[in-house]
């Protein structure tokens, strides 16, 4: 039998096509292995082997095999191996399966190995960090990324590594999510001029058993980052699995979270919106880790230390104190509070840390089968923890006895409390479970190591995100970090921790387009180490040094992703007046690979959310100075087309774009220390030949947005139209030179005018119309009527209650001195302004419109008034501006000391207005 | 208005384009340093950064016994720097906030070659205004501060030092290369007992806290004053890494103090550094000391050996041997002659006539105080 070996030629011709990958394969029917290449320019050649060494001989199994049908049938002693590769999206997959076919289990490690030119530098992103060549070997071994932070929570490496060279970069791992316990990626020297590059994963294979494994390879150009070529490529291969689970329009996941704020306090409505808030960590809503449900039978223990009162004891306004409290009265009050509050503020139930930890005694009396002993250097107890009373063991929660029933109470209380999500703390990799299910020969996942068998906690919390989609439908998973299928995650660091450094953006690279939040202690402690001279400062002085560091994080935020909490947001008018952009801009999906490159040092941040003709790019210049610079957009990158990009702008913008094959040039103005982001307003699939220039202008109104791409010096030619999509709008019209369009076929004459117009699905008003409209008679009191139908629903109440919430919020902070807001049934006073609101009777559609000085609001059901009213209350907001001053909404805001210091309570950063043209002209 | 640079376009194709690059400068801070220096020691000062004792290097062997402040600076486009490091070097802090990575820049005199002043007003950040003065004496260095709190409202205050020894090796060799050595009460109550280090926080009775190295044959030492340190006043130590290396962790609180606004508190320590002596028991002011019986004479001789940190005129030892039976005392008092740091003197006492029993070491050297040995305590048969 000869020693095996699957040779891969990566042949590398020009920069990645939007659709397909960079390179070709073939597979060789004479012999078993694959050539991929690209006829045409020459590139790199990158040729690799699939190998597979054996845990208990420690060498590697000599295979053999044939090629038939497109796929790889290997033989070894003891076993057969079938490889079936394919590409997907823009990379090579290998579909693969090992048969023992041996009395005994196999510890095997399928690998694939690449020979990469060392031309010049290298670089080796590992998975966790891209570190130099220069000291070789590097090991990255199993799924933690360094030693245990924490909880290891935010430590995960990213499911591939790649050798990352001058010119090209070839990269191999797993497909994400899958259940692989072990991977491992290696770069050693092989000989003079090559560097050997490998990626494995190890498994256990239990005899007459078959595993099912996947490998991903690719290669790339280098280009627009280091690693983030091979990070796009794998965003690109596989969206579905670096989305949300739920559906992308889930009304929670995009939106902040304020902390515990709507849940140690009573919550309020019309603060957390104004905080954009939509989730809630709903911490610790049980007496007993592991008893998430709060059965009558284990409700009565003896706790590790005494039951007491701590801050998580008051939540929503009810105690849950455990020196006192009945099992009856418990699931009483919890009911009431989830009823409550749970749809209106996102409440995420907080399952014990995704069932990775259980009391103690509990764990031992009940569940000693799924206790974790083999933490790898992570903790196996916590005491304390969630629960200030008890000790918690590491648990496994798939397959095991405890698995079972926390399922079962999982369901128990979804059906129960009705939550619109979980929360999964500690949704993280390294510990090892060798329990008796690991044993199992069909518990997914098994791996091994010196000691035996073993699965990674990542395998359970992976089946239990699986769980939640695949048996609490519409329940959204929200991790705090990032193992698993969550639809949304918190990075528990601040940006002014240490820590944040240490894990971003790898944490980002495994989050990929889920919105994601951070939570941590904002600017509180960070500043007594950062200005310790703060004392012996103006408050001018102060002040500017705050404000680069609002700067800081909301460039941040618009680097990857995030979104803060109030103790960054209070008092940063800036911070608060970019979230709807920021907002906005997330949920088109952060994207690793930002293509655009600028003449200028000035712009230090970068970042792309989006693809195609639905890209956003953010721009920001941290220095003092403005500067105005030429842009350069790698459209190959994007998508298949060429884009034509306009300022993103509220109001209205014009940008001229210098567009040729794969790439646009435009005039930036990288402002001082404001973000700038410009938007795709097209794609073109067919330019002509020479350069052109076309004028992108856009007007943008509550009711209306108009895009006009004035073209000028070109030749006639026929293209398709790729218009950008606007979320809570539809495309009405596309004419050029006046004339309706098919937008899949436009011919386009010389010097044409293409307008883009869309109009809202939801307002029919203008901005003009919004700003006339008589809220406020003299004295700046509102006075207005709420018009309810006579038998007014319960729907319509609660909107009515929320849209009045609107203006005594105003009138409570100032805004307004007054308001005289009547919630009337029937006609009311006809004389006065008014809002008429209408929800589950005749209409089939929301929306708001204007008649005479009447607001006319109406929805089908309640859920679309909810998010009517809200969306709603956010264009009153523009009329009715509000930025929350300095003053603590709670902890880690600006340090008592300095408040009183520089007398800040009242107190706001100035406002610069960068999202609007006139305003801020003004 | 924000002001636009105007750049010349020539088209893109001359355009030299930059990729953006969202990572940091990263650079050592360089401290900007003033030395105290004799023929002992030399100690070296941050001015820039609170005016921290960054080094104490003993002389001629030019052995650095503190772990020296590291910082790196990371600058995020101009917007943001953070700097990183070890925290070390020794200042005032306080235990409710803590000051270890503070960057202040203090106001500094030097009166003379061996003294340096550093001021402050709001000191760290706080509402303290602070006057450090640093003398170095032969091996020994005085610190004294007064701060004063002016803060709208009353507070407590606990001042603390903290130093952080070069722990020298990584971890193979380290074993035995220090001997802490802290004192902590005697299960009895009447007596402080020296003990080897455990990894745990230690609160000795008593005025100082010592280490020795034996490696380099010298001793360290703090000494606050005991009036300082009341009865609340504690000691600490422990031994970690940073970088992979060793380092121990010296500190001390003095006693908390609550302090009106314009309250003033000065307090005052001694940083000693005994040459050649490694075998600390006790500390008489600033003379460390330990004694011995040698039992191949007959009568037994009781030495005491004594090693100062700064130099001492001629006098006299009382040495008082305490009868742990009847707590009877025996008496003598010893004449020793100048005694310079580096050079250790030996005092003796024959035992005979001495009545068989335990007895305990104790005694008096004028001008520095009373001493009170903990070991060993001597049976005499």
């Amino acid at each position: 039998m000869k020693n095996l070996y699957l040779t891969i030629f990566l042949t590398i011709f020009c920069f990645a096509a939007a659709a397909q990958p960079e390179f070709e394969w073939k597979l060789n029917s004479s012999a078993p292995h694959v050539t991929l290449t690209i006829p045409g320019k020459s590139g790199i050649t990158v040729p690799g082997a699939f190998r597979i060494y054996n845990g208990k001989s420690k060498k590697f199994d000599r295979i053999a095999g044939s090629v038939k049908d497109g796929s790889i049938t290997l033989a070894a002693k003891g076993y057969t191996v079938t490889l079936r590769p394919e590409i997907k999206g823009k990379i090579l997959l290998f579909n693969g399966a090992i048969t023992n076919k041996s009395g005994g289990e196999l510890f095997l490690q399928p690998e694939l190995v690449f020979l990469f030119p060392a031309a010049g530098e290298n670089c080796f992103f590992n998975g966790y960090e891209t570190l130099p060549s220069d000291k070789l070997p590097i090991r990255r071994e199993g799924l933690k990324g360094r030693p245990s932070q924490k909880l290891a929570g935010v430590t995960q490496v990213f499911p591939a590594a790649g050798v990352i060279g001058n010119d090209f970069t070839v990269f191999a791992g797993i497909v994400p999510h899958d259940l692989v316990s072990y991977h491992a990626a290696v770069l050693e020297k092989a000989g003079k001029n090559r560097l050997r590059f490998i990626f494995n994963q190890r498994h256990a294979v239990a005899p007459g058993r078959t595993v099912n494994f996947r490998m991903v390879a690719g290669l790339t150009a280098t280009a627009y980052g280091r690693e983030e070529a091979m990070i796009q490529r794998m965003f690109d291969s596989f969206p579905e699995l670096f989305s949300p689970v739920v559906s992308w329009d889930n009304p929670y996941i995009w939106g902040t979270e304020q902390y515990l704020q709507s849940w140690n306090e009573v919550p309020d409505y019309e603060l957390e919106r104004r905080y954009h808030a939509t989730l809630t960590w709903a911490f610790v809503p049980f007496k007993r880790a592991g008893d998430i449900y709060g059965e009558a039978d284990l409700w009565d223990y003896k706790p590790y230390r005494p039951f007491k009162w701590w801050y998580n004891t008051r939540i929503a306004g009810k105690i849950f104190d455990y020196r006192n409290l009945s099992n009856e009265t418990f699931h009483r009050q919890r009911r009431e509070v989830f009823q409550k509050y749970a749809g209106d503020f996102g409440y995420s139930f907080y399952n014990s840390a995704a069932g990775v930890w259980c009391e103690d005694q509990l764990a031992v009396a009940r569940y000693s089968d799924a206790i974790v002993d083999d933490t790898d250097k992570v903790q196996k107890y916590l005491s304390p923890w969630c629960t200030p009373w008890d000790q918690h063991v590491r648990v496994f929660s798939y397959r095991t006895s405890f698995g079972k029933k926390f399922r079962e109470d999982m369901k128990k209380v979804y059906d129960e409390l009705g939550m619109p999500g979980f929360a999964f703390d500690c949704a993280a990799p390294g510990a090892c479970y060798r329990g008796p299910a690991a044993q199992d020969p069909d518990m997914p996942g098994r791996a091994w190591d010196e000691k035996g068998v073993f699965v990674d906690q990542t395998v359970a919390v992976i089946k239990m995100t699986d769980f939640v989609h695949e048996e609490l439908p519409g329940a959204f998973v929200w991790l705090n970090g990032i193992t698993g299928r969550g639809d949304t995650t918190m990075l528990e660091y601040g940006i002014f921790e240490d820590s944040f450094r240490s894990v971003m953006p790898v944490v980002r690279y495994n989050a990929g387009q889920i919105p994601m939040q951070t939570r941590g202690y904002g600017f509180n402690r960070f500043l007594f180490d950062y200005l310790p001279d703060w004392r012996n400062m103006t408050k001018k002085e102060f002040l500017s040094e705050v404000e680069k560091l609002s700067v800081h994080l909301i460039f941040n935020y618009f680097q990857y992703g995030l979104t803060g909490t109030y103790n960054t947001a209070n008092g940063c008018s800036l911070e608060q007046y970019i979230m709807p952009e920021l907002l906005k801009v997330r949920k088109l999906g952060w994207q690793a690979q930002a293509p655009v490159k600028v003449d200028t040092d000035k712009m230090f941040y970068s970042s792309r959310y989006g693809t195609k003709e639905n890209s956003v790019l953010f721009m920001g210049n941290p220095y003092e100075e403005s500067v105005v610079c030429q842009a350069e957009v790698g459209n190959k990158i994007l998508g298949d087309a060429d884009y034509l990009w306009v300022r993103m702008m509220r109001d209205k913008a014009e940008t001229l774009n210098s567009a040729e094959k794969g790439k646009t040039g435009f005039k930036v103005e990288l402002t001082s220390r404001i973000p700038i982001l410009y938007e795709s307003v097209c794609g073109i699939t067919s330019l002509p030949q020479e350069k052109i220039t076309v004028n992108v202008s856009s007007q943008k109104d509550i009711d209306r947005v108009i895009y006009r791409l004035q073209f000028t010096g070109n030749p006639e030619f026929t293209t398709a139209l790729q218009p950008r999509r606007i979320e809570g709008f539809k495309l009405n019209s596309v004419k050029v030179d006046g004339q309706n369009a098919d937008p899949a076929e436009l011919v386009i004459g010389e010097n044409s005018l293409i307008v883009l117009e869309y109009v809202s699905e939801k307002f029919a008003f203008s901005r003009k119309d919004l700003y006339s409209f008589p809220f406020v008679k003299e004295g700046n009191k509102a006075v207005f009527e709420i018009r309810l139908p006579q038998d007014a629903n319960e729907n319509e109440l609660r909107q009515a209650t929320r849209l009045k919430g609107v203006f005594d919020f105003l009138v409570k902070h100032k805004v307004l001195d007054s308001a005289d807001i009547a919630v009337v049934k029937g006609n009311g006073d006809m004389n006065k302004p008014g809002m008429v609101i209408s929800v589950g009777r005749s209409a089939d559609k929301a929306g708001v419109s204007l008649l005479k000085d009447c607001w006319q609001i109406t929805a089908p059901d309640a859920a679309s008034a909810d998010s009517l009213v809200r969306k709603f209350s956010y264009i009153l907001d523009q009329r009715f501006e509000y930025i929350f001053p300095f003053e603590p909404r709670a902890w880690d805001c600006l340090h008592p000391d300095m408040l009183k210091y520089f007398d800040l309570n009242q107190d706001r950063l100035p406002l610069v207005r960068c999202f609007e043209s006139e305003r801020s002209a003004k | 208005m924000k002001k636009f640079a105007a750049i010349s376009m020539f088209g893109v194709l001359c355009l030299n384009f930059v990729q953006a690059a969202p990572a940091s400068t990263e650079k050592v801070v360089e401290y900007r340093k003033v030395t105290l220096q004799n023929e002992f020691l030399s100690v070296d000062l941050l001015p820039d950064s609170m005016g921290r004792i960054n080094q104490i290097r003993v002389l001629p062997s030019n052995y650095e016994i503190l772990f020296p402040r590291h910082t790196v600076k990371n600058d995020f486009g101009s917007l943001v720097s953070r700097s990183k490091g070890n925290n070390f070097g020794s200042c005032d802090n306080f235990t409710y906030r803590d000051l270890r990575a503070r960057e202040n820049a203090m106001q500094m005199e030097q009166p003379d070659g061996r003294t340096v002043i550093f001021s402050a007003k709001n000191y760290g950040g706080e509402p303290v205004t602070l006057t450090r003065k640093i003398t170095l004496t032969d091996s020994k260095i005085t610190v004294t501060s007064k701060i004063q709190w002016h803060d709208r409202g009353a507070f407590t205050v606990t001042p603390r030092w903290d130093f952080f020894l070069n722990g020298g090796d990584p971890l193979p060799k380290r074993r035995g290369l220090f001997i802490p050595l802290v004192r902590m009460p005697d299960a009895n109550g009447k007596y402080d007992r020296l003990v080897r280090w455990q990894q745990r926080t230690v609160v000795p009775s008593d005025n100082f806290l010592a280490v020795a190295i034996p490696p380099q044959k010298l001793s360290f030492a703090l000494i606050p004053d005991p009036e300082d340190m009341g009865k609340e006043g504690k000691f600490y130590t422990l031994s970690s890494g940073y970088n992979s290396r060793w380092y121990w962790w010296m500190a001390f609180m003095l006693e908390p103090q609550k302090m009106a606004p314009g309250d003033c508190r000065e307090y005052t320590f001694d940083i000693a550094v005994f040459p050649n002596f490694h075998d600390l028991k006790e500390i008489c002011g600033d003379i460390a000391m330990h004694c011995y019986v040698t039992r191949s004479v007959t009568p037994w001789i009781l030495g005491v050996v004594l090693a100062p940190s700064t130099s001492c005129d001629p006098g006299s030892v009382k040495l008082v041997l305490t009868s742990e039976a009847d707590g009877r005392k025996y008496e003598k008092t010893v004449s020793i002659p100048p005694l310079t740091p580096g050079k250790l003197r030996n005092i003796s006492w024959s035992l005979a006539g001495i009545p068989a029993g335990k007895y305990r070491v104790s005694g008096n050297i004028p001008g520095k105080g009373d001493f009170d040995l903990p070991e060993p305590v001597i049976t005499i048969k």
